[in-house]
């Protein structure tokens, strides 16, 4: 009989004679404790440790992150903004009725509105307006309207328009300040004095140009009295 | 359940991985590596310590170190050298608190008895195979601690002389002499049913 088959034996009756076992109690004490060390890591760590957390976050965060760019995209197609701009056709016939003055083209160009999309391109944001009318382009029919028409609406009376032109006239030269030694510079003190010497010396004509060229320069006096002594003289001759 | 039956498959040390990590068939993989286990070890314990009381309390200190432990478990390693490891360690400090006397290392004086060349006779029936396996325990419990344990490994569980010596921290070829003394010892208890 060689060692393997005596082993065999000897395991037999080994076996023959062993069969015990731990008691019941002992076994649910044991799976007991390992259900509790369970629960506890359970409880300890939900979502695992470790490398085992990582599909966990993985995954909470795929769950996040797809309706957050679902959304963001949505907005973006559906996301118009009402932004103002004119309506060119309306705005001419507008222009027809209403005076042009620069007022009431900027008052007009807010009159009618449209949706226009907006659209992100990198960093910036770019409202593509429709065809707008060009203000430079509308001004010179508003220049050749201003001659007819009030800012009514209304025929312009040229009467009155001339004699509130003559007060205005009034006006300026009743604010013109008189010509005194006191208030003029001394540039224009020689120049006075010049002209008077123009007038004893009978120099009517170069009284009277000088007299043109003070006028320009100085608007602010006064030349009624110059005027006076001049067209005397003239007269006088 | 078909994970259930696939578990059942599984290895020992695939089963103490699945216990060792937080999945659902966690519980269920300590069940069945308990019902393999559980009976080999108590009676390597049992054998061992020859104590019932005690060997229940080193059993379920046993188990509850697996369980706490299951963390610290190498996978390339094999399940039961771990399980029998401290399971001997175990009752090494039992046998100190308890303050007996044991020889675990080298062979003890009956040791270097004859050896026994004769056969094991085959039993003829039934009522003998009973008898023969009465005198087997009997021998064994005689058995000096560390011949003991070799025989019961050997037997018990069937680890390889290699295995043994593994656990036991021994040189192989000490493993050898020790399983080879427990064997004539028994072949010399059971003489009278040749």
């Amino acid at each position: 009989m060689n060692q393997q088959d005596e082993d065999k034996k000897l395991t037999e009756l080994y076996r023959a004679a062993n069969q015990d076992m731990p008691p019941a109690d002992l076994d649910e004490l044991i799976l007991k404790h390992a259900k509790q060390a369970v629960k506890k890591e359970s409880k300890h760590d939900y979502f695992g440790s470790g490398r085992q957390r990582q599909p966990w976050l993985a995954a909470a965060s795929v769950v996040l992150l797809i309706p957050m760019i679902w959304l963001l995209t949505q907005s973006e197609l559906i996301s118009t903004e009402s932004l103002t701009i004119p309506n060119s056709e309306n705005h001419a016939a507008e222009n027809q009725t209403k005076s042009v003055n620069a007022e009431s083209l900027t008052e007009e160009s807010t009159v009618e509105y449209k949706r226009i999309k907006i659209t992100q391109d990198n960093n910036h944001i770019r409202a593509k307006p429709k065809s707008m009318p060009a203000p430079v382009a509308a001004l010179p029919q508003a220049n050749q309207e201003q001659n007819s028409q009030s800012i009514t609406g209304k025929p312009i009376d040229q009467q009155s328009l001339k004699a509130n032109k003559a007060l205005l006239m009034n006006e300026f030269k009743s604010n013109k300040k008189t010509i005194k030694q006191s208030h003029m510079d001394p540039m224009m003190a020689l120049e006075l004095q010049q002209f008077n010497q123009y007038l004893e010396q009978g120099q009517l004509e170069k009284a009277e140009r000088l007299l043109n060229e003070m006028i320009q320069f100085y608007p602010d006096f006064d030349f009624q009295d110059l005027w006076s002594q001049l067209n005397s003289k003239k007269s006088a001759q | 359940m078909p994970n259930q039956c696939n578990d059942e498959r599984l290895t020992d040390e695939q089963l103490m991985f699945k216990f060792s990590r937080n999945d659902d068939n966690q519980q269920r993989a300590f069940e069945l590596l308990y019902q393999r286990h559980k009976g080999p070890l108590f009676r390597f314990i049992k054998k061992s310590i020859n104590h019932e009381h005690d060997a229940k309390e080193i059993f379920q200190e046993l188990w509850f170190k697996i369980i706490n432990s299951k963390e610290q478990f190498n996978h390339q390693q094999k399940f039961t050298t771990w399980a029998y490891t401290i399971a001997r360690r175990l009752l090494i400090d039992q046998f100190r608190k308890s303050g007996r006397t044991i020889t675990m290392n080298g062979l003890d004086a009956s040791s270097d008895s004859q050896a026994n060349e004769q056969p094991l006779k085959q039993p003829e029936n039934q009522f003998e195979t009973k008898q023969m396996a009465k005198a087997l325990d009997h021998a064994i419990s005689l058995l000096p601690l560390n011949q003991r344990q070799t025989f019961v490994m050997k037997h018990e569980s069937g680890f390889s002389i290699k295995e043994i010596a593994q656990i036991t921290a021994q040189p192989i070829e000490q493993t050898k002499s020790q399983y080879r003394y427990a064997v004539n010892k028994i072949k010399l208890a059971m003489e009278r049913f040749k």
